[in-house]
């Protein structure tokens, strides 16, 4: 039987002024009818060029040669006409972002049945017919009423799935993903996951699945190609890759990922040193030789080809034999800090009754007032000196503004922010030189956190001038050793922003905001707009540091394993309000609030045999501006009991240890219904 | 720090190319190119025009008013019988000096309006944009006549002039820069460390700005030649005898009948000057979108 998808030797080159890119090597791979294979890699790794290259959607610049042959036929040799064909009807494509792929300005149904029309013709009716059947397999609430909206009056999950119900409306041979759930909050993501799994085993479609989440992969694919550099370095069934990974660069991707329960406590994450090459000057040899532990003369020598390692396995690697043997712990060299260590509870930050709302424009004529948008509702939380408070909930809860009302950047609305001893609920114009200096932050894009035209040493030196930390004859020194404390070197100084990579750039913005010996750093999602392999590394460092130079940090996060490694103490925070607070074993433990279990058993586990926990949440996160009464969260609450959650605030019920719930249920009977399903998984 | 945990991150330096080597790789797009011949020809022009120029400027060469095209007068004679090749590459010094004159004076009132208004928002920002926009809801030559009007014709007044008229517009484009550029993360980094507002406006902000404006600043350099020529035309320009190209159009077009020839060389010599600026400003602003 002639596979769906066969690919032969692909090359794609990019001309540029700066050379020629060579974002996809020798690729070969194919796909049965019925399977899923996932296309793994970090980003500029030439996955995405792949989807382009099998749709001929390739820009210009673009070259490409060897063979996409779908079933059977050569893409290549293709006339315009037959991808027309082709395109959308038999190979259909969903991009990561689902607002660029929807029309804004056309209703659902216009766009669904357009795709219809495009490629077969069927009277109105049985077009409308087809479109409600297929919302209604995308598990889409009240497929009629959806039919008439526009996309921008659905939400990030909703889109996508139109993006996906029209992908599938004309039941297409292959599909193509191109991190379709990227965007998307874990909780929707999840449900999205379903969504997937089940059709891809009702409709027997070819699936090429590309992902950066191994988690994800996991969960939906059959088979697994790992990229790197533009090069298929490993290829076997999901089972073999995360059993017996036979490259050293798929091992340490499985192992950057912290695992679920990992904490600083007890190891330091696994992390592959370095970056990956860029395309236009790759190296001789093993093009991830730059970065291995295990490399040595012969991988530099000559470059490796695909060998077979088992059945339905092959590998680049000439090691391939001795990679899993690598040792995986690794410890930190310093003495791991115990959790007791800390007998002067004296606080550094108490927060108390913190509101943060913003006011809504008036309407044109002003007549009518508008509600304030409760971003941060009533929220209390101390943090003692040299401590982690993690901050975790889904996007729209507040997180980032809660850094950023610490920071003093945005205003507090009311209620009280003591930072050792003053006063911070007040506007960074209005701080001392002192406070200043004791609160720092570390910003989510490293791309914009550093000014692209000062060098990194004007950058460095701006903080210790201000503050006066160092005299100037050794401000040249202390630059020298920020630098390596997080592991760049001196050849740095010189250079400006866009010479560096996103894991550079956010080591050198950690630097910054450590420059002037601060007391509290807050991190706002620092590592999560970071390539896998360079989360870990930069992970570890901000936590040496901090336990180097003796601060707490306010880290903020979605990603509950990464809040869970670094953190003593950690917030769950939904809709501007704390659903959770308390000692990190203790949240991640029965019994949890309903939406710290359900964020939990979101998160896609890298691992294929894992058992799958069904708590889903409906919904999405409601509108800050109209915020639902009672407890906020009764209208996704898969555990919630009655009336009593509609009207009534939940109190907060002291689970021991300075645990804190907010919830109606018992605290009982929420452990023994946690319990139950934690033996599950 | 545990140094084996992962090892120091080093890379070979990229050897940056300074000023100079950077200016000479333009070369390469036609564009520059082109736009920046016509403009260092038009320098040349004015440098060494005492020395190239068969008459004086005015000396009323052969006592003939009008003439045409002869081996004497290669572009003819103009009213006062003066020659008017002579007058047009003498003309050059002013087209080449006033319009980037005034235009640098615009760019330095324009981009502090604009850096102020931007950052500081509010209420600020809107009085100071329904000024710009009352000054902008002119058009440009009756605020040209409006300025020359109330204080007299005369080359500093022609700058002054002119900067007024387009520092507004300059301001507009630099706010909508700034509003973009503060609410980007180094910008909080900074205020962070209590920086100064002026060192956020010209160190952080204004750095990142400067491409576009210059660009801006170009092409309105063209424009500003226009606008001199045109003030000229109209007789408000840099006041006689001083070779004007504006005026000497505006001359010549009294005697389109006896000598048709007369405004084709000072005309031709505007159109090239502004073509020049906005070929070289096309061709940067080519060159800084593709080298992001």
């Amino acid at each position: 039987m002639t596979p769906v998808l066969d690919i032969q030797n692909l090359n794609v080159n990019y001309h540029s002024s700066r050379g020629i890119a060579r974002a996809v090597r020798d690729l070969s791979l194919t796909i049965e009818g019925g399977e899923t294979y996932g296309l793994v890699g970090e980003s500029g790794c030439g996955k995405s060029t792949v989807a382009l290259s099998i749709m001929r959607y390739l820009p210009r610049q673009a070259q490409d040669s060897g063979g996409i042959r779908f079933q059977g036929r050569d893409l290549m040799q293709a006339p315009a006409e037959e991808l027309r064909h082709l395109r959308g009807n038999r190979i259909a494509i969903v991009y990561q972002d689902p607002q660029s792929s929807l029309n804004p300005v056309l209703t659902i149904e216009r766009q669904l049945s357009e795709v219809i029309a495009a490629h077969e013709e069927h009277s109105a009716s049985e077009s409308r017919r087809r479109i409600l059947d297929m919302l209604e397999r995308v598990r889409m609430p009240d497929p009629q009423y959806i039919l008439g909206r526009y996309p921008h009056q659905l939400s990030g999950g909703m889109q996508q799935r139109i993006v996906i119900a029209m992908a599938l409306l004309l039941r297409p041979d292959l599909v193509i993903m191109d991190e379709p759930t990227t965007g998307l909050d874990v909780t929707i993501e999840a449900g999205v996951l379903d969504i997937l799994d089940d059709l891809r085993r009702e409709f027997k479609m070819a699936i090429l699945y590309i992902s950066h989440n191994l988690g994800v992969i996991a969960r939906i694919c059959d088979r697994v190609g790992i990229m790197y550099a533009g090069e298929l370095i490993e290829q076997a069934p999901v089972n073999d890759i995360f059993a017996h990974p036979s490259h050293p660069y798929t091992l340490g991707l499985l192992r950057c990922v912290p695992r679920q329960g990992l904490r600083y406590t007890n190891e330091a994450l696994y992390s592959i040193p370095g970056r990956v090459p860029p395309l236009t000057a790759l190296p001789q040899g093993c093009a991830f030789a730059p970065r291995c532990v295990l490399a040595e003369s012969a991988c530099t020598a000559a470059h490796p080809r695909l060998e077979s390692t088992a059945q339905d396995h092959s590998a680049r690697c000439i090691h391939w034999e001795t990679v899993v043997e690598q040792p995986e712990r690794v410890t930190f060299t310093r003495p791991l800090s115990s959790q007791t260590d800390q007998n002067s509870e004296k606080n550094l930050l108490n927060v108390r009754g913190l509101k943060v709302y913003f006011m809504q424009a008036l309407d044109v004529l002003g007549i009518r007032k508008r509600p304030n948008i409760k971003v941060v509702d009533g929220v209390d939380f101390d943090l003692p000196a040299q401590r982690t408070l993690g901050v975790v909930g889904e996007s729209g809860c507040g997180k980032s503004t809660i850094a950023k009302v610490l920071a003093g950047l945005t205003p507090v609305t009311s209620g009280k922010i003591e930072f050792s001893g003053s006063d911070f609920a007040k506007p960074i114009e209005s701080r001392s030189s002192d406070s200043l200096q004791q609160l720092q932050m570390v910003f989510q894009n490293p791309d914009s956190s550093l000014n692209p035209r000062h060098t990194i040493s004007q950058t460095l030196s701006r903080p210790l001038r201000r503050f006066k930390i160092v005299p100037q004859d050794q401000e040249n020194e202390t630059i020298i050793g920020l630098l390596r404390s997080v592991n760049l070197d001196e050849s740095y100084l010189d250079r400006y922003p866009s010479q560096l990579s996103g894991g550079e750039k956010q080591r050198v913005a950690i630097a910054r905001a450590f420059a002037g010996n601060p007391e509290l750093v807050v991190c706002d999602e620092p590592i999560s707009s970071l390539d896998v392999s360079v989360q870990a590394a930069v992970l570890n460092l901000l936590h040496e540091l901090q336990h180097q130079r003796k601060v707490a940090l306010v880290f903020i996060a979605h990603d509950l394993n990464v809040v869970r490694y670094i953190s003593d103490e950690v917030a769950v925070i939904y809709l501007g309000r704390i659903c959770e607070i308390g000692p990190t074993d203790r949240i991640f433990s029965p019994p949890s609030h309903p939406y710290t279990e359900a964020l939990m058993s979101a998160i896609p586990v890298a691992d294929p045999n894992a058992q799958i926990n069904p708590i889903r949440l409906s919904g999405n996160v409601p509108s800050p501006a109209n915020p639902p009464t009672g407890c906020h969260f009764h209208t996704r609450c898969p555990r919630k009991i009655g009336a009593i959650c509609e009207t009534h605030e939940p109190p907060a019920q002291e689970a021991g240890d300075n645990h804190k719930i907010f919830c109606h249920i018992p605290l009982d009977e929420l452990r023994v219904l946690q319990t139950d399903v934690m033996v599950k998984m | 720090m545990d140094q084996s945990l992962e090892p120091v991150l080093s890379q070979p330096v990229i050897q940056k190319k300074n000023l100079w080597q950077r200016v000479f790789a333009l070369r390469r797009n036609l564009t520059v190119l082109l736009g920046a011949s016509i403009l260092i020809f038009w320098v040349i022009i004015a440098i060494f025009a005492p020395s190239i120029v068969p008459y004086g400027i005015n000396e009323m060469a052969s006592g003939q008013v009008w003439k045409s095209p002869s081996v004497e007068h290669p572009f003819g004679t103009d009213n006062l019988g003066r020659d008017i090749f002579t007058r047009v590459l003498i003309g050059a010094r002013q087209m080449v000096v006033l319009p980037a004159l005034s235009v640098s004076l615009a760019v330095i009132i324009g981009t502090s309006i604009g850096l102020l208004s931007g950052y500081r928002g509010g209420w600020v920002d809107e009085i100071i944009m329904r000024v710009m926009d009352a000054v902008m809801a002119f058009p440009v030559l009756m605020l040209y006549l409006m300025i020359i009007a109330a204080v007299g014709a005369s080359v500093v007044n022609v700058v002054i002039a002119v900067a007024v008229a387009t520092a507004p517009a300059i301001s507009r484009l630099v706010r909508g820069l700034v509003l973009d550029l503060r609410s980007r993360e180094f910008v909080a980094a900074a205020r962070m460390r209590g920086e100064p507002t002026s060192y956020i406006l010209f160190r952080e902000i204004l750095p990142n700005a400067i491409n576009p404006i210059m660009v801006d600043a170009l092409v309105r350099i063209g424009y500003a030649s226009f606008s001199i020529s045109a003030l000229g035309f109209l007789g408000l320009g840099v006041p006689p005898p001083n070779p004007d190209w504006g005026g000497m159009v505006s001359e010549a077009r009294n005697a389109l009948i006896i000598t048709p020839t007369a405004p084709l060389l000072p005309a031709l010599a505007i159109a090239s000057l502004v073509i020049g600026f906005n070929l070289l400003a096309d061709g940067l602003s080519e060159v800084m979108r593709t080298e992001r």
